[in-house]
């Protein structure tokens, strides 16, 4: 468990992180998928599936913080803590485009973290979340284009 | 704005690097309660659980303070003639690598072994996916899927009954007289009632938002209406897909009470074991149910059970496998786990069956008073937690079930006694 936690807790947290914007709360999240992976490890298929079960828990858990409203509240006015490198990339256009991402629906949400920041197949997202390659897919779609709305809305 | 994919990649790694590598927390597991992470969304194969028991060694001390499990017993045992006379099983196969269940169901011997018939799913269906006991010992659910072993989709299920003749060694496959499930919805698990006049069935989907829902419908077998009933939950019964069907998820009761295991992410103090009257005529599954066995119970920082509470046919009591947790002076984390007996009336637990001491495990069949079990447990072979393997468990004594499949498999047992 030690050792699944030093290998994969920075990656997890970073990617709660992008999804609520809150590091305090990302960590939160990612603690509470090992606690239930440790909890549920006898029952586990094997080894491998571990981190696909993690990024499961981390995937409902930031949709619980989410839905919570005095934290979806932080959220929207948090301002991303900026690094020297994204600042020379433009802080307000990542700024805004990861706030259009934190508004989309849970599903369009966590199928674009998947893809486009851990750049997980069809076939790994449609595993973590539960759902069919089709409606990654589908998913996918959608998404990219309700995220293409909202940049322009927000601009 | 508009911006590329590669933008869009580079923006979220950008505000993803403000989480350096070297400043996240060390792991903490908390000693209160954990919260359980939905387990619904993992429905892959399955587990071998003695491997995994290994790895959690390092971070968990196992007590092993109970009793090793006695001695295989000889082949008359008492104990083995206590249980039904025969078992369907789905046998694990290798495809492509990976371990699923057989197209084929095998009905077998409790007693010596044997396999005595085989069950083939009728045409158009290419598998049996899962599987529950009928109303005696000869006569099993099974249901037909389309695809090929290995497939996995929700396609939708037909539920047929098997009915095995042991003079002719035979079997007579009857469609049910219920509707094949939906498309979009999970089989989540099915039992007979014990008179074999209702047929219950668990189906789970996802809500609108991403939650978990589950429905719990009720179908008559005694007439032609197929007048059933419903009830609806936003949370899920834990036959646990994560196992895939290898645990018997819900069990009937005398008269018309139904129980099931529930998980619930968002209200966790929902957890535990509920039992239904299911002569409400539907509606909201926990409205028309008592909450019987909460997670939590005296004696331990934390306790769970196995997620296959039975409720026996008496309606007494409810068997289960239950774990608690201790964190000894070191802050290592001791486990036990014991089967043990809880009173359906009041809840409160009435006595430890048998401390079996570890891990994974679970109640598969109880008799009508809880006297005599079936469960999967692990079993020591030269002082050494081996194989999990079902076995009958009477008077704290656990004995064996000769050539039973091996209770966790990357697909699970998919058994029915």
């Amino acid at each position: 468990m030690t050792a699944l936690y030093r290998e994969h807790a920075l990656g997890l947290t970073r990617m709660a992180y992008v999804m609520l914007g809150d590091r305090t709360a990302a960590e939160d999240v990612v603690q509470d998928a090992f606690c239930g992976l440790y909890r549920r490890w006898e029952h586990l298929s094997s080894a491998e599936k571990a981190l696909p079960y993690l990024r499961s828990s981390v995937l409902n858990g930031c949709r619980t913080v989410l839905r919570g409203s005095l934290r979806q509240a932080r959220a929207d006015h948090l301002q991303p803590v900026v690094s020297a490198e994204s600042m020379i990339l433009g802080q307000e256009q990542r700024r805004e485009v990861v706030a259009a991402l934190r508004r989309l629906p849970d599903r369009q949400r966590e199928a674009l973290v998947l893809r486009f920041y851990l750049d997980l197949s069809d076939a790994e997202i449609a595993g973590d979340m539960g759902i069919s390659k089709g409606t990654v897919r589908s998913t996918l779609y959608r998404a990219l284009a309700a995220l293409g709305i909202a940049l322009k809305e927000s601009s | 704005m508009s911006i590329s994919q590669d933008e869009f990649r580079a923006a979220l790694r950008d505000v993803a690097d403000d989480i350096a590598p070297d400043t996240i927390p060390p792991l903490s597991l908390p000693a209160g309660v954990i919260r359980q992470p939905r387990q619904r969304r993992l429905l892959t194969s399955l587990a071998a659980a003695v491997a995994v028991i290994a790895v959690i060694a390092a971070s968990v001390v196992l007590a092993d303070q109970a009793p090793s499990p006695r001695p295989s017993a000889p082949a008359g045992f008492a104990g083995l003639r206590s249980v039904p006379r025969y078992y369907l099983a789905l046998l694990p196969t290798r495809v492509n690598g990976n371990i699923y269940p057989s197209a084929d169901a095998v009905i077998r011997n409790t007693v010596t072994g044997a396999t005595v018939a085989t069950v083939r799913p009728p045409k158009p269906f290419g598998r049996f996916s899962f599987v529950a006991a009928g109303a005696n010992d000869r006569t099993f659910i099974l249901a037909a899927q389309e695809g090929p072993v290995g497939d996995q989709s929700n396609t939708p299920a037909r539920l047929y009954q098997a009915r095995f003749e042991p003079a002719s060694r035979s079997v007579s496959l009857t469609p049910l007289p219920v509707p094949e499930t939906p498309r979009n919805r999970w089989l989540g698990g099915f039992a007979l009632a014990p008179n074999g006049a209702a047929l219950a069935i668990v189906l789970e989907y996802e809500g609108p938002r991403g939650e978990f829902e589950t429905q719990l419908r009720i179908y008559s077998l005694t007439d032609k209406s197929l007048i059933s009933k419903v009830w609806q939950g936003h949370g899920f019964i834990n036959g646990d897909a994560l196992l895939g069907f290898d645990k018997p998820s819900i069990s009937w009761g005398r008269g018309r009470t139904l129980a099931f295991t529930w998980g619930d992410d968002d209200r966790p103090a929902n957890d535990g074991i509920w039992l239904l009257n299911a002569a409400t005529a539907g509606g909201g599954l926990l409205a028309d149910s008592r909450h019987a066995v909460r997670q939590r119970v005296p004696g331990g920082l934390y306790t769970f059970p196995s997620n296959a509470g039975l409720l026996t046919g008496s309606g007494k009591v409810i068997v289960d496998a239950v774990s608690r947790e201790r964190l000894d002076s070191r802050r290592h984390y001791t486990v036990l786990s014991e089967f043990a007996e809880f009173s359906a009336a009041t809840g409160r637990q009435l006595r430890v069956l048998w401390p079996s001491g570890a891990f994974n495990e679970w109640v598969q069949w109880s008799n009508s008073s809880g006297s005599v079990l079936v469960v999967a447990a692990p079993v020591k072979s030269g002082g050494e937690r081996g194989q999990v393997a079902f076995g009958v468990l009477s008077g704290n004594q656990f004995v064996p079930i000769p050539r039973a499949p091996a209770a966790v498999t990357p697909w699970g047992a998919a058994l029915a006694f």
